[in-house]
């Protein structure tokens, strides 16, 4: 993004926004953003944001652009840390917090606090106009700015937090102490629960469909319909109410986006949507990565070469052992074919050549084309990442061969498959059975990339999608092969001379 | 019978019409509802017609005069009819409303079934679906509160469940995938080790107890899965991870012939005696206990196909179709009798001659379609949103 003009100062609001006319023009964005008047002081480190920045409120362009950048660094660390244990987002995000977000605890200077409040509350809103277009920014946003809101409210002061809730107002219904009463016994199932609901402690009542996060999980009990909330969770129906005003906020928003498009100033904000975010589940716009297109019988020797990682490789002798592959298991391949450069007719003719089931195979005819994006929805599925692979349940099924070896295999299974992957180095396997113990599969994988490919020297960051393991060792092989080349070209020509 | 005259005279439009309208006039919940027909083509193959939809029952049926399709499926109520959903941009044709479905197969019990596989169903085997209908009816009235639950046979080797209340059609996506994850107990495994929370969750616990007490019937008696020392590898391998000795004793009392039933009596049975030889502590007799009751949930919990479940546009073939195989009518399952409902003495179209076969379950189904209309309170103004 660009910093480079300096810009003089601008008034949000006023009415001297130089030649542009009111409406298209950034000083009318606070009306945009739902303006309220008169302004509110900023009274807590937390935030709902329901109060946009007042209309008179100055800011250097500079410093808006810098504020909105610094904010996407802190949704981006959150995102990335975001599967983590809470303590665990707590120690990688403090530092974050510190450096783009801060709260002074113990100060005094008013201006300190304010100005950090500012940051805070403005840079919010600048990044609303940025998510609020797609809807799956929208739902990025949201769920990224409620994960800020909790991990601020558990940094917060117990008495800090009680103000906050109160002054929110927001009207709960509580169970009866009758109620509360009888479900006490149930209560115990939960170790978070316990202790309180001895004591006689509120449980909140709730349609089951507004806490469906918690029903999701199995926290709360629910009876005909009815959730009962313990206390403890009160965040996570804070949570759900800031959520919920945030997207409703930002689809009213969005309707008014093309107003202040035109606004040339803030095309870096606009932007930001578009930019950072790494850490998603589906690798955005990955290019096929073998020119050449690849047979269903060039499988065996990719295979041979090591270019499949474990689990594609697994996936395919399974296929080939069973002439048989579950829906998932026939999904995950695909997916991954598709995007080594197996076109569509040979992916049909690997499933034709070793399916035995042949009742079914036109349904898997139309599901490689599904994948494919030829069919159906034409969806274009793009490849997936580690992480999603790990996370789907239906991957995971025991007896499949789907989902992430080092993920779901027992050790004994798992050494098996390495063995049978090409690696001898005792120590090697040892160290990979440990990293898939402590599920740290990406290094699990890595490790195996670096036992089976001694050749590359390049520095590589740890695997976290297969078909970027693919596209590391094809191109190694390939710089392997130029080397190669150049070096009996370089002799030829030596024998010349 | 032949097919043609099935959908002609004896398919009940008119009550399916009521039971997915609510209402006697059209409203939108049948206007705008998608249906997929699967139609033989002048080759011999399938096609699969999606994106219908229809502004009357007669017209649906003329339709389906017109077409004598294998089958169809119902899918869910949208923004704009179906049948106009090329005219529309895609954000203004959005899934709306739609029943919450579940769909139960017992091929998805191969591995836990011995005396069928694939396509195959028996008596038997079909234990396993009532266990489930059981399961899943608790959940829906005790915790859900749901009312409106007609069960149908699919025609071949299982059934679906479909939840017509109010509050269940409209739930989302995301909604549905969470209250799945609820119902859901035995999808998670780390290392080939279930996971479920201890202690559970009180509704966990009445799934079990559900279970355990159908365990011994089904499973160790009807099933008798661990026959042989070759068949009890699941069984031994389950207990090696709890502890080595016991493990190692009954491998080698099991080379001796013993029925399933006697074996689960020797876990217990042994775990007492390595415990006396101080061989397993307190500890290992809790992960004893919990390894069986996993044994337990892993035979007998509803396994369901989850996808079907959690999109709202995903089709699902409607009760009182034909299963194209096998003859059989998709009948509906009176949930009071469905213990003893038999899947291999439905009525088929080879049956059908006699059409007052059909009978009891037209009458279940029109029972089911008066309840949830009375309990439809739809303003008068209901063709609009």
């Amino acid at each position: 993004m660009q910093r480079s003009t300096p810009t003089p100062k601008k008034s949000f609001g006023s009415r001297n926004g130089a030649s542009h006319s009111e409406d298209n023009s950034v000083t009318s964005s606070p009306v945009a953003l739902e303006f309220r008047a008169p302004q509110k002081e900023y009274s807590y480190r937390l935030s709902f944001y329901s109060d946009p920045p007042p209309p008179d409120a100055e800011i250097d362009l500079e410093e808006f652009q810098e504020w909105a950048i610094d904010r996407v660094q802190v949704l981006d660390a959150l995102d990335s840390c975001l599967t983590s244990a809470p303590s665990e987002i707590e120690r990688t995000m403090r530092p974050v917090l510190s450096r783009y977000l801060p709260f002074t605890r113990h100060t005094n200077i008013k201006q300190t606090i304010d100005k950090e409040l500012m940051k805070d509350n403005f840079s919010h809103y600048f990044l609303r106009l940025s998510f609020c277009q797609k809807p799956e920014d929208r739902k990025r946003f949201v769920k990224l700015e409620t994960a800020l809101f909790k991990l601020r409210y558990n940094l917060e002061p117990i008495e800090a937090r009680a103000k906050f809730l109160n002054d929110l107002n927001l009207n709960w219904e509580k169970a009866t102490p009758e109620e509360a009463q009888a479900l006490e016994q149930e209560m115990s199932f939960s170790k978070l629960t316990d202790a309180p609901a001895s004591s006689g402690a509120i449980l909140y009542k709730f349609p089951m469909e507004d806490c469906m996060d918690l029903l999701g999980k199995r926290l709360v009990i629910v009876k005909k319909g009815i959730a009962y909330v313990p206390e403890t969770y009160q965040l996570n129906l804070l949570a759900r109410e800031f959520s919920r005003s945030l997207t409703h906020a930002l689809v009213q928003l969005s309707k008014k986006v093309p107003e202040f498009k035109e606004d040339g100033r803030l095309d870096g904000v606009l932007k930001l949507a578009n930019e950072g975010f790494t850490n998603v589940e589906e690798a955005a716009d990955f290019q096929i990565t073998a020119n050449t297109q690849l047979t269903y019988k060039s499988l065996d020797s990719l295979e041979k070469e090591n270019h499949l990682p474990l689990c594609m490789s697994r996936l395919y002798d399974n296929l080939k052992k069973t002439k048989h592959a579950y829906y998932s298991e026939r999904n995950q391949f695909l997916r991954f074919l598709k995007y080594i450069g197996m076109p569509l007719e040979e992916a049909i003719k690997l499933y034709s050549a070793f399916y035995m089931d042949y009742d079914k195979k036109k349904d898997i005819e139309y599901s490689i084309k599904h994948w494919y994006g030829v069919v159906g929805s034409r969806k274009t599925y793009q490849p997936e990442t580690c992480v999603s692979i790990c996370k789907n349940s239906e991957y995971n099924i025991p007896n499949r061969a789907s989902g992430c070896p080092f993920f779901n295999c027992q050790s004994d299974v798992l050494e098996r498959l390495l063995r049978n992957h090409g690696i001898q180095d005792e120590q090697g396997i040892q160290e990979i059975k440990r990293f898939s113990d402590e599920n740290q599969v990406h290094l699990a994988c890595s490790k195996t990339y670096e036992l089976t490919h001694p050749k590359d020297n390049t520095k590589h960051e740890s695997v976290s999608l297969p078909n970027q393991y693919f596209e590391r060792s094809w191109n190694s092989a390939i710089a392997e092969q130029q080397n190669h080349q150049q070096n009996t070209e370089s002799s030829q020509t030596t024998a010349e001379k | 019978m032949d097919i043609q005259k099935y959908y002609e005279t004896l398919f009940p439009y008119r009550q399916f019409f009521l039971w997915l309208n609510h209402a006697a006039v059209p409203t939108r919940d049948f206007t705008h509802r998608e249906f997929a027909f699967t139609v033989l083509n002048g080759q011999g193959s399938d096609i699969y017609v999606r994106y219908q939809s229809f502004p009357t029952i007669e017209t649906f049926k003329r339709k389906v005069a017109m077409l004598t399709p294998k089958r169809f499926e119902i899918g869910a109520v949208y923004t704009a009819k179906p049948s106009d959903h090329k005219l529309v941009s895609p954000e203004k044709y959005v899934a709306v409303n739609k029943e919450l479905v579940f769909d139960l197969d017992l091929s998805d019990y191969d591995s836990f079934r011995t005396c069928c596989q694939g396509k195959q169903v028996c008596l038997k085997c079909w234990q396993f679906v009532v266990v489930a209908m059981d399961v899943l009816g608790a959940i829906f009235d005790l915790d859900f509160g749901y009312k409106h639950i007609l069960w149908a046979f699919s025609g071949r080797r299982g059934v679906h469940a479909w939840v017509c209340d109010t509050r269940a059609r409209s739930l989302d996506d995301s909604q549905r995938g969470q209250l799945l994850n609820y119902i859901q107990v035995t999808q998670k495994y780390e290392k080939g080790k279930l996971v479920i929370n201890r202690p559970w969750h009180p509704s966990v616990q009445r799934s079990f107890d559900i279970c355990k007490v159908k365990f011994d019937q089904i499973v160790l008696q009807d099933q008798n899965p661990w026959n042989t020392h070759a068949n009890s590898s699941y069984l031994l391998n389950k207990l090696k991870q709890v502890n080595e000795a016991l493990y190692a004793k009954l491998n080698e009392k099991w080379q001796e012939p013993s029925t399933s039933r006697e074996k689960w009596m020797d876990i217990d049975q042994t775990a007492r005696e390595i415990a006396a030889e101080g061989k397993l502590d307190t500890l290992g007799a809790k992960v004893l206990l919990e390894t069986k009751q996993d044994i337990v949930l892993e035979f007998l919990y509803p396994k369901l196909d989850t996808n079907v479940s959690i999109s709202r546009q995903h089709l699902l073939k409607s009760p009182f179709c034909v299963h194209p195989d096998t003859g059989n009518v998709c009948v509906p399952i009176n949930p009071l009798t469905s213990r003893t409902f038999d899947p291999t003495k439905v009525p088929t179209l080879a049956t059908l001659a006699d059409s007052s076969i059909l009978e009891p379950y037209l009458s279940v189904f029109k029972q089911f379609v008066t309840e949830l209309n009375r309990s439809e309170k739809r303003p008068s103004s209901s063709l609009d949103f």
